[in-house]
């Protein structure tokens, strides 16, 4: 990683501490995108160039998760089919969380239910991430799977890693149990007969 | 004096309709916002009043009928046929939920989703009531089959067959099909993730 990208990089993290910190001090709606970037000690405009809305910041590094997945889906793995790929691409995104993303997982669950904004930010995220991959896994098996086969198997897998998630947090389980519970969500949405014999 | 309770039923039901009648034409001619409740009233030949005892709100009209599809997937979710495997009964449940999908249902999910376009938090209390009854769904699938399935593979099963249904309805849904084309891409939808499960 180069100086410029490691900087980058620790004004984003930065960002992300200041904001917890002053959301935990004096809640979401009482905190303003100018004093995250106060206590960051970087400008409003910096803010912006990393975060569209003060919603965004509780995303943390989705962007980049979601790179990884769609990297994955455009790999040509030998005797892959389309379920085995979305499952390696579902299961580096599931082990890509530094502990500093899953803990923000647990704040972004929390904020959210008394938040619609934060929950509507959430949905369109998982939208769109479910856009990109139902198109990355069509174009890598354009041969195999036509567009409603992709939407469904996508959603399908999403759908399934993200109850598991909320169940897990709404149970208030430690950060490893959820990661866990993601993956077995991933088995038993694509391999559900297979594994239980 | 009291009437008898089929024909209320049936006279509540016909007035319910002609309110969704009235607002699925009256949002298509002048969208959602430019609709009033005291409009749909007019045009269903009801008092807003009336209105007000079906609906809680435009929005709700929106999503009618889901409270009652709700009901309808747990009846079946709480009585799986004799030998019945636990994924088998989920996608019968949802089979019956699609079978059931009013006329105009097409319609008003074209509405919901252009709303929803415009609409981030329309959006995501959509979604939020699509959460809630999938909680429900689980719940009923674990009690049925407390031996097959703990409650986080109910959840996990429970919205994968969901949602798979929803993403291939919202494709067709997209690109213009007809309601019996919709309903179609929603059965596939059921199918896939059902084969994922391990069921069919």
């Amino acid at each position: 990683m180069g100086r410029r990208e490691r900087k980058k990089l620790a004004t984003r993290e930065a960002l992300v501490s200041a904001a917890l910190e002053l959301f935990g001090e004096r809640g979401f709606d009482g905190v303003t995108v100018a004093e995250i970037a106060e206590r960051a000690d970087v400008s409003t405009r910096t803010f912006f160039l990393h975060f569209p809305t003060k919603e965004d910041v509780l995303a943390g590094d989705a962007d980049a998760r979601l790179q990884i997945g769609l990297d994955a889906l455009a790999e040509h793995v030998p005797g892959e089919g389309p379920e085995d790929a979305l499952a390696r691409a579902m299961r580096l995104m599931i082990d890509d969380g530094r502990p500093e993303e899953l803990a923000l997982g647990r704040v972004r669950y929390d904020l959210s239910r008394a938040h619609p904004s934060i929950r509507a930010n959430s949905v369109r995220r998982r939208f769109e991430a479910e856009k990109l991959l139902a198109a990355a896994l069509r174009e890598r098996f354009d041969d195999r799977i036509d567009e409603i086969g992709a939407a469904a198997l996508v959603a399908a897998v999403m759908a399934a890693t993200y109850a598991a998630a909320t169940t897990v947090l709404a149970s208030g389980a430690a950060v490893p149990t959820i990661q866990d519970a993601m993956h077995r969500a991933v088995d038993i949405a694509l391999w559900g007969k297979r594994r239980n014999g | 004096m009291a009437e008898q309770p089929g024909r209320r039923e049936r006279k509540r039901l016909a007035t319910r309709q002609a309110l969704i009648d009235a607002a699925v034409e009256l949002f298509e001619a002048q969208g959602f916002d430019g609709t009033t409740v005291a409009q749909i009233a007019e045009r269903a030949d009801v008092t807003p009043r009336t209105f007000f005892l079906h609906f809680a709100s435009k929005e709700d009209v929106l999503t009618g009928g889901a409270a009652a599809r709700v009901e309808l997937v747990l009846d079946v979710l709480s009585a799986p046929g004799p030998g019945e495997h636990m994924v088998d009964t989920l996608a019968r449940a949802a089979h019956t939920m699609i079978d059931d999908l009013p006329e105009q249902e097409a319609r008003l999910a074209w509405l919901r989703l252009r709303l929803a376009a415009q609409d981030q938090r329309f959006q995501a209390s959509m979604f939020r009531g699509r959460g809630a009854a999938e909680a429900r769904y689980a719940q009923a699938l674990h009690r049925s089959f407390p031996e097959e399935v703990d409650e986080l593979g109910a959840t996990v099963s429970v919205a994968a067959v969901m949602e798979a249904m929803y993403a291939a309805g919202l494709v067709a849904l997209r690109a213009r099909e007809t309601p019996e084309g919709v309903r179609a891409a929603m059965h596939r939808g059921v199918e896939i993730a059902l084969r994922g499960l391990g069921g069919g």
